[in-house]
């Protein structure tokens, strides 16, 4: 697994209308089979906040996305009993918002029945103080672990990060230019399953699969937004293809059951929340991003919101920065799934 | 005698007054840093006075009303920059541990590391921007004139660096860094911003001292040396069995992580 340190140079300048920051990214692992297994294909039902409707609309997402005709069969095209998992939520604006926990005991279910020991399921968000507002403890198997990689009022500490596997770049003069890879992620964990919300980004323009990775496994990520200016567009995807975190990203599983229209990630104000009731599965982050992007602008123009696209000065009225929606498709430049809205099979079921 | 005796080990004196004519000196440590907080940067603003100790080698200071939790802060800082400076009306009992840690840790001083120079006209504001490139872990050394055997002289006036600009010595200082640049820098720390380090050498050894100006312990930092150094030894106030983690050579420096930082680690370094 191991391997002689190299640096893996993003050839991506090429793909952006404007500047990009320079990136050196730095890991000693190499790259694990293409995680990817089912490109451009996402499978969407609707689901509702109890735990029948869950079980229900996980067990029809896995078979449709991948073909077969039963959980377990579903279930071991990703994971192996020998497998150490790690389930990445996300808790930004716990509890109003967060990884659903009904859908995230839901997926601890299926691993232990895919027997994956419970001591070998990994629920890892960035900052302990989220993860506790979330309580998923009630929802999981007895022994799972909770991992947070920063304590909650002492953020800033990479005791718990890989001091050998990192990104480095200085975007507005800051000093601190590393941004160090989870050591659970890097050391621990054989696979994750990834478990994004349905949000609009006030930096990102919308944060599913691609940012709830990437922002949630490293560290020193804030440091990207300054003044009205953030980096979100390149540095999303720049950090999600550092491996091993790529490799090990097997499965995403996009919880709608709630999400947030405007102010996101956190939930600003109550009426920014919204039911989408909806779940995507899929292994091509970029693709289930893509549709992420219809989902949070439907609703916006809806309630009468600007797009996420937009740069007017007018924007910027409700965001701080402007945002970066075109972080998903600069994913997809650097190979990390399907962009395009014509190619991306949406199997509803 | 005692008080001459820890002056020339670089060790704070304690007295129950200041001495006439010294320099009263910052409480060292942190101020207005709330992590919980969020914010693009978090960095803190540390007090220290290792450029204070470093423009003035042979100046008397003093530091005054000094909290129990700063006191072997003190006198590690002057250690480190080989201060003169004297802690008004404290008990030496409490810094009897830290003084016995630094005289245990006394070895021959090496000259100070410096990428550059900085002419120095002893100006509030040229000391402002040597405060500031020290809490960078920026490393200068003080001239008096232009000198051009530096590859990087920073005066203040110059068209490089005018006036003007150090008006912000926070800027100024990333001035300077751009000037430089970080893979020209010999120390960095990456994974905390209250780490100010202090980098000696001479011929093939080095002496890094770290000081955590925070009074919460750092939980996990990386050090950058540049140059074909390897760690041969390591020590830490107060910390015993700390042991470097994911040693590398790495693009011409030597990198090394240490899990925990309570106030002040020394390594020594040898050329390989």
């Amino acid at each position: 697994m191991l391997r002689r340190a190299f640096v893996q140079l993003p050839a991506v300048a090429a793909a952006a209308t404007h500047a990009l920051p320079q990136y050196r990214s730095v890991s000693p692992y190499a790259a694990g089979p293409d995680p990817n297994l089912f490109p451009a294909r996402v499978a969407s039902t609707k689901v509702t906040e109890s735990a029948e409707s869950v079980r229900l609309s996980l067990s029809r997402c896995m078979q449709a996305l991948t073909g077969v005709k039963s959980d377990r069969e579903a279930w071991a095209a990703f994971i192996q009993p020998t497998d150490v998992v790690g389930i990445k939520v996300n808790c930004s604006g716990a509890p109003k918002i967060m990884s659903h926990p009904l859908i995230v005991g839901e997926i601890a279910r299926q691993l232990t029945l895919s027997g994956v020991a419970p001591q070998n399921i990994f629920i890892y968000e960035r900052f302990a103080d989220q993860m506790v507002a979330a309580n998923y403890t009630p929802q999981l198997p007895a022994g799972s672990q909770i991992h947070a990689m920063e304590d909650g009022t002492r953020r800033g500490g990479i005791s718990n990060y890989d001091q050998r596997a990192y990104v480095e770049t200085d975007f507005f003069g800051e000093e601190q230019t590393r941004s160090f890879l989870s050591k659970l992620v890097s050391r621990t964990l054989t696979k994750i399953v990834n478990v994004p919300n349905m949000k609009d980004h006030g930096a990102a323009g919308v944060t599913g699969c691609l940012k709830n990775l990437a922002y949630g496994s490293f560290s020193n990520v804030a440091r990207s937004h300054r003044d009205s200016r953030t980096h979100t567009l390149s540095f999303i995807g720049t950090l999600y293809q550092l491996e091993p975190l790529r490799s090990k990203s097997v499965l995403h599983v996009m919880d709608g059951i709630r999400g947030v229209w405007q102010g996101g990630p956190f939930v600003k104000a109550d009426r920014y929340v919204f039911e989408p009731q909806r779940m995507l599965v899929g292994t091509d982050p970029v693709a289930m991003d893509r549709l992420l992007i219809d989902i949070i602008e439907n609703k916006r123009r809806e309630m009468g919101a600007v797009s996420v696209w937009d740069r007017s000065p007018a924007a910027m009225k409700d965001s701080r920065y402007f945002r970066e929606p075109g972080h998903i498709e600069f994913a997809g430049k650097l190979g990390l799934g399907v962009y395009d809205r014509a190619r991306i099979a949406e199997i509803a079921v | 005698m005692i008080a001459a005796l820890l002056i020339a080990a670089g060790l704070p004196e304690i007295a129950a007054t200041a001495p006439p004519g010294a320099a009263k000196l910052l409480v060292p440590g942190t101020r207005g840093y709330d992590v919980s907080v969020a914010s693009s940067s978090r960095a803190p603003l540390v007090d220290s006075n290792g450029w204070r100790f470093r423009r003035e080698p042979s100046k008397t200071f003093a530091y005054e009303n000094v909290p129990d939790a700063r006191l072997a802060l003190a006198a590690a800082e002057t250690h480190v920059f080989g201060g003169k400076a004297v802690i008004v009306g404290t008990n030496p009992a409490k810094l009897a541990p830290v003084l016995a840690f630094l005289q245990s840790i006394e070895g021959p001083r090496y000259p100070a590391v410096a990428d550059f120079a900085v002419v120095d006209d002893g100006s509030t504001q040229t000391g402002e921007v040597l405060n500031l490139l020290t809490r960078r872990n920026l490393l200068w050394a003080p001239i008096a004139a232009f000198d051009k055997r530096y590859p990087l002289v920073v005066e203040i006036g110059s068209p490089r660096f005018p006036r003007k600009a150090a008006a912000n010595p926070s800027d100024f200082a990333s001035l300077v860094r751009q000037a430089l640049t970080d893979e020209k820098r010999s120390l960095r720390v990456y994974g905390s911003e209250t780490i100010v380090g202090y980098l000696t050498a001479e011929g093939g050894r080095a002496r890094l001292h770290l000081l955590n100006y925070s009074t919460d312990p750092v939980d996990g930092f990386r050090v950058r040396v540049l140059g074909p150094w390897k760690l041969a030894a390591l020590r830490a106030y107060g910390q015993t069995g700390l042991a470097a983690e994911d040693v590398e050579s790495a693009r011409g420096g030597l990198e090394f992580g240490l899990p925990r930082l309570g106030l002040y680690a020394v390594a020594d370094l040898e050329k390989q």
